[in-house]
């Protein structure tokens, strides 16, 4: 009967000292293997969406987590916080399958308009053309980036041109000829070039500051260019200048020896 | 059954009816997480509203014109060492919404009122 009682506590206080070892190790890195959890489920079920809708739900997912994590960290125990980011994102497990689901569909629905918005741009700019010169000056400055349901996105290298475009007069009035050229309403979200992802091709580096800034100014792809060969007419200056030389050293000298 | 595009789920008018009040408050910006809190004590719920539903629903919204959202500036969250916030503002239509269905709750609420008093 002692025996048994001795073991009882043996393994009492055995399982207590591993209970307690166990909620150290999980308190420890509940934090961060909840936040790899939620992250690991934000790149999962956004893998297939199309890459602006992907980029933008991963990035305010990124910017969501910091910001719950900043504003509870200093009224809970990590282990609470970590609870909170899982409960909130298995809150809204089935919206996000839904989210995914709507982004392919919409995805290849918006490829397919977005190529013939593209094929179709020039007649558009003609139609703005003939109506005002001064919209078509701004609106030239800008390329189509992206169809995303109503929304035509327009991508604009500055500031200036993106503000007198997002001006509602202005909106409306491209809006119109988007309707009178491309048979059906779109609505105009104007976008500034600063904002977007940049790239590369060519094993060309990213780091250069130049580079870097052209590219989150402008946007595009940066291409490497062969330098084209020197034209031979740019030499013709060179020799010209040498010919008058030479004339002119031998009219100098016809003219002292004729005197 | 599938739910008509024009109508607004009760998450969509609380968001608006949230980015209304802040408007009001002089504090017409905000972003996903911002937003969320503000729901969060407005209607005293015990946890906030999940990331998919409330992404979801916000871009639901931006959709149809009812927000307008846009990238922070890159080089103030690299200043405070932070992920580039998406913000948002409640647009002219996304009032002109609420009110709305602001009306139709009204109206019904006055019907049911008739109806159980006759």
């Amino acid at each position: 009967m002692m025996t048994e009682l001795v073991q009882l506590a043996f393994g009492a206080a055995v399982g207590a000292v591993f209970s307690v070892l166990l909620w150290w190790v999980i308190a420890g890195y509940s934090y961060d293997a909840a936040l790899w959890l939620v992250r690991s489920w934000v790149r999962t079920y956004t893998s297939i969406a199309p890459s602006r809708r992907r980029e933008r739900r991963r990035r305010e997912m990124e910017s969501d987590l910091q910001m719950q994590i900043e504003s509870e960290r200093e009224r809970y125990a990590p282990e609470v916080v970590a609870l909170h980011l899982l409960v909130r994102a298995a809150d809204g497990f089935g919206d996000d399958l839904g989210w995914t689901a709507s982004a392919v569909w919409n995805g290849w629905m918006d490829r397919r308009r977005f190529k013939q918005v593209r094929s179709d741009w020039p007649r558009l700019m003609e139609w703005v053309a003939s109506r005002s010169l001064l919209v078509h000056s701004y609106l030239q400055i800008s390329t189509p980036a992206a169809v995303e349901g109503e929304w035509l996105v327009l991508r604009f290298a500055f500031k200036l041109h993106h503000d007198r475009i997002c001006a509602p007069r202005n909106r409306e009035f491209v809006e119109q000829g988007l309707v009178a050229q491309f048979g059906r309403p779109m609505k105009l979200r104007c976008e500034l070039a600063s904002h977007v992802h940049v790239e590369a091709t060519g094993g060309i580096n990213l780091d250069d500051p130049v580079l870097r800034f052209a590219l989150e100014r402008f946007g595009g792809r940066a291409r490497r260019v062969e330098t084209p060969p020197r034209r031979r007419w740019s030499r013709l200056p060179g020799w010209g200048i040498g010919i008058l030389v030479i004339m002119a050293a031998l009219l100098l000298a016809v003219s002292r020896l004729a005197g | 059954m599938r739910r008509r595009k024009d109508v607004l789920l009760p998450i969509e008018l609380s968001i608006l009816d949230t980015a209304r009040e802040l408007t009001v408050r002089g504090r017409p910006v905000f972003h996903g997480f911002g937003i969320a809190g503000e729901m969060q004590d407005r209607d005293g719920a015990k946890r906030l509203v999940g990331h998919g539903t409330l992404y979801r629903a916000l871009e639901r919204l931006e959709e149809r014109g009812l927000l307008r959202s846009w990238w922070e500036d890159p080089q103030e969250a690299a200043l405070a060492r932070r992920p580039v916030r998406r913000l948002y503002e409640i647009t002219a239509e996304g009032e002109a919404e609420l009110a709305r269905a602001a009306r139709w709750v009204v109206v019904e609420g006055v019907r049911t009122l008739g109806a159980a008093e006759a």
